[in-house]
């Protein structure tokens, strides 16, 4: 994927600037949902995709140095 | 139930229907049991194919062309000399040198007729497992959950809880995913590995891969990509891996580390 540039106008940057700030505050309400506050300092937030890739899939997969929920499955070689 | 070499867990409404699509895959795909595959690898060749050979060949094929050859179905000879034939755990390396591994643009694919390089023979235990789990899962309604051996594909509206298992029976580690459909994918070189070899065979050298991994696992949008990415994970090609999805691996010491661009230690 190729990043290109842009200027912003005043009135562009302003809407920039608040999209990105709705953004954290989403992204940080999403994380108090999903993660118990005890066990965040035992995990780690895996994003792989970065910003120029916001067209792509990216997961937000949070790993836990044991086991923290009951697990669905469980993932192994064979 | 156990089905294509290993355990395989289906839950979710439809499961029936799922069970007997894999069973009727499985008897065509094999090499492990008198098969259509098994057929085509002696001949060489396989006049008016079945359906489902043709799409498994296909897709393992498109794999190794956009692999560049690094996950290639063609690894069977070169798997046999390293000694995994019918039954791993009685594996022992042949002497000599392994046989090359045949060019994947050779094979020859139509509806009519697929035929191999001379000596060439197909395993699709690389790419089949996560093909086949995908194509059952359309007899899946609402949520679900397929454990095929450790490759996991779910769809659920809530959060997935998937433990990850410690390559050195540490304690397991979990992964949180958020809702939605994800593919799981985990390779070992610890499983069906045997004095002197294991099963993951580096098409460069036509022998069992080294690395710096013992246990690799990918998460993201597709199972069968997942699996692919774990192997390019083993065989150094980070440069390939697909955007989008989330990489974990074991080293040789049980660190557990992440790749973004680079590998970190979690």
């Amino acid at each position: 994927m190729t990043g290109t540039t842009k200027k912003f106008n005043k009135a562009e940057a302003t809407l920039v600037l608040l999209s990105a700030c709705m953004g954290i505050g989403l992204g940080v309400g999403m994380r108090y949902v999903k993660i118990n506050a005890d066990t965040i300092s035992a995990s780690t937030t895996v994003q792989p995709a970065s910003l120029s890739q916001t067209s792509s899939f990216s997961p937000q997969v949070n790993v836990y140095r044991q086991s923290v929920y009951r697990p669905v499955a469980r993932t192994r070689g064979s | 139930m156990y089905a294509l070499g290993t355990e395989v867990m289906i839950s979710g409404q439809g499961a029936e229907g799922a069970w007997e699509e894999l069973e009727q895959l499985e008897a065509t795909l094999t090499r492990f049991k008198p098969s259509k595959l098994t057929e085509l690898n002696q001949q060489g060749s396989l006049n008016h194919p079945p359906e489902v050979l043709l799409e498994a060949v296909e897709h393992a094929l498109e794999i190794a062309k956009s692999t560049h050859g690094l996950v290639t179905p063609l690894i069977l000879p070169a798997l046999k000399w390293a000694g995994y034939k019918e039954c791993f755990q009685a594996a022992q390396v042949e002497a000599g040198l392994p046989p090359d591994v045949a060019d994947w643009a050779d094979v020859e694919l139509s509806g009519e007729l697929i035929r191999l390089p001379q000596g060439a023979e197909l395993d699709l235990g690389g790419t089949a497992k996560s093909w086949i789990v995908e194509r059952i899962s359309r007899h899946l309604s609402g949520n679900f959950v397929i454990d095929a051996g450790g490759d996991v594909w779910l769809k659920r509206e809530e959060l997935s809880p998937i433990d990850l298992e410690h390559p050195f029976a540490g304690e397991s580690c979990q992964l949180l995913l958020p809702p939605g459909q994800f593919g799981i994918a985990t390779s070992s070189l610890l499983k069906r590995a045997w004095r002197g070899g294991h099963h993951l065979i580096d098409p460069r050298t036509s022998r069992p891969l080294s690395s710096r991994w013992v246990q690799v696992t990918a998460i993201g949008p597709s199972l069968c990509t997942a699996e692919v990415m774990t192997k390019l994970i083993f065989l150094g090609a980070e440069e390939s891996l697909e955007k989008g999805y989330v990489y974990l691996a074991f080293d040789q010491q049980g660190q557990l580390w992440r790749y973004e661009e680079s590998w970190y230690l979690v």
